[in-house]
């Protein structure tokens, strides 16, 4: 069965992007087939992790919202990319870099239901096993639609206060939803907190599951989005907590 | 009009609050009177940065937008607060125009787009009301209303972006914005430099990639963390090397 995972944090530059990306690549590595949709428009960047320059990108997230194609025609097909020999798929529907189209939708907005449309289009037609949406972060109408239609939202957050303060709203939110799942994912952790008190004062104060704790990692980010860590770094620690929640998402 | 410099970048969380504050500090430090203008209206957090809740803030920059008050009501004199409670002296004045950090109306601000020109003639009011010598202009990342408004607007723009091929692309873009848009002094600071990379290379990769002057190359360094709040190293510790490095790049900025 097929499921559509949000991936959302309230404040930006909590690492939604590469988590995303690596999640996508664990998946397609035991063979599943991943889509992944960059809604965030404003500042797009999944597409990078992929190896995708501008010129790489033909339609993107923009042309299908104005009806220039279908959702379909904006799937970039990315797995080779990533690896030889990963027996899934990675399809990335990127959101546009050029600056008059970001301005375009930014200014105009979009038909937040037509994304909706796409999503359960991109499911049907590419054989999707899980559909990963790289959400805009903050609490905005279209990421409602995309909580609403979701069956696990992934909530990454850092462990600090003012995250502690958003992820707050995110999570009123998703339970008034009603969303079937929800997860915590706690990111770029400083090495000196304790991780179990800290894993237990997030699921006290959430009343959620929190399926990974990721301390700051000087290899991921020395890696400057040049490359996927879970593939480059197969058997590092972080790798091995991603797979956990890959594990979680598919139970 | 006083200088106006902006601080901007194409991705989230490149640290763009905390460089503006600690810049707004060192040039209040040196006796100027600064403006410091909250516009990340998505993402507030100046407020919260210095530490301004418990005070009486009735308005805010959200307030001036949907005309309930004057910019200047919503502009507060944080100098003696920022003394008081970091035990330091202060020469000039550092006036801080937050933005709401109520999420909920957030939402409103956003959602029903304000005038762009009520956001103009507020800097030239708040220009009027605080004399200051220089404004600074925290703004949301990526390329919006706002932000395209404060290039627009500044004599200075300072691009931050840390060294990730994620920013790289970004960055060009916003770069092309403010040449279109005749920007005078564009500076690039590379922020959370990983520790090993050597900056000097790091800062020659950039300019020749961007065509663009480096202002700063910023090491990665948790210093700025605290766990309630952000530490302002400018009030903490002023000769931090992150503070000192600041100094040197705003200097030639803000000489007349």
């Amino acid at each position: 069965m097929s499921k559509i995972i949000s991936i959302h944090s309230f404040r930006g530059g909590t690492g939604k992007s590469n988590t995303t990306a690596n999640l996508a690549t664990l998946a397609a590595m035991q063979g599943l087939r991943v889509g992944i949709v960059d809604t965030d428009i404003q500042s797009p960047g999944i597409h990078v992790l992929f190896g995708l320059e501008t010129d790489d990108i033909g339609n993107s997230l923009n042309d299908y919202l104005w009806g220039k194609c279908t959702i379909k025609e904006a799937a970039h097909d990315v797995t080779s990319r990533v690896s030889p020999g990963i027996p899934g798929k990675i399809y990335l529907i990127p959101s546009s870099i050029k600056a008059g189209e970001i301005a375009r939708v930014i200014h105009e907005g979009y038909d937040a239901g037509l994304l909706n449309e796409g999503f359960s289009d991109l499911l049907e037609e590419l054989k999707l096993d899980l559909l990963l949406i790289d959400t805009h972060p903050g609490i905005n109408e279209e990421t409602l639609l995309s909580l609403a239609i979701s069956d696990i939202l992934l909530v990454i957050m850092r462990p600090d206060k003012q995250d502690f303060q958003g992820t707050s709203v995110t999570v009123d939110v998703a339970l008034k939803l009603g969303v079937p799942s929800l997860m915590m994912l706690v990111n770029k952790i400083p090495l000196q907190l304790d991780l179990n008190n800290l894993k237990q004062e997030i699921e006290r104060t959430f009343n959620a599951e929190v399926v990974a704790m990721i301390p700051h990692c000087d290899e991921l980010m020395s890696l400057a989005s040049e490359d996927i860590f879970a593939v480059r770094y197969p058997d590092h620690a972080v790798t091995a907590e991603l797979k956990k929640v890959i594990q979680k998402m598919l139970a | 009009m006083p200088k106006i410099i902006a601080f901007h970048s194409f991705r989230r969380s490149t640290g763009k609050s905390s460089l503006a504050a600690n810049t707004a500090v060192i040039c209040a430090q040196q006796g100027m009177r600064v403006g410091l203008v909250d516009l990340n209206l998505e993402s507030p957090s100046l407020a919260y940065t210095f530490q301004l809740e418990g005070q009486s803030i009735p308005y805010r920059i959200n307030d001036f937008l949907w005309q309930n008050c004057t910019i200047d009501q919503a502009a507060y004199d944080i100098t003696k607060h920022l003394e008081t409670i970091w035990h330091t002296n202060i020469s000039g004045r550092l006036t801080l125009v937050p933005a709401n950090t109520q999420y909920s109306d957030n939402s409103h601000t956003l959602k029903d787009a304000y005038d762009i020109k009520t956001l103009n003639e507020g800097l030239l009011d708040l220009s009027l009301a605080i004399q200051p010598d220089l404004l600074i202009l925290d703004t949301h990342a990526g390329i919006n209303d706002d932000a395209v408004f404060a290039l627009a607007v500044s004599d200075v723009l300072l691009i931050l972006l840390r060294p990730d091929r994620q920013d790289y692309q970004g960055t060009a873009v916003i770069v092309d914005i403010a040449r279109g848009l005749e920007v005078p002094q564009v500076g690039l600071i590379v922020n959370d430099v990983p520790n090993r990379f050597d900056p000097a290379d790091v800062q020659r990769e950039v300019e020749a990639g961007f065509g663009c002057n480096v202002a700063a190359v910023i090491p990665f360094s948790t210093d700025m963390v605290g766990m309630e709040h952000p530490r302002v190293l400018a009030l903490e510790d002023p000769q931090h090397p992150i503070i000192n490095t600041l100094r040197e790049m705003i200097s030639p900025y803000i000489s007349l």
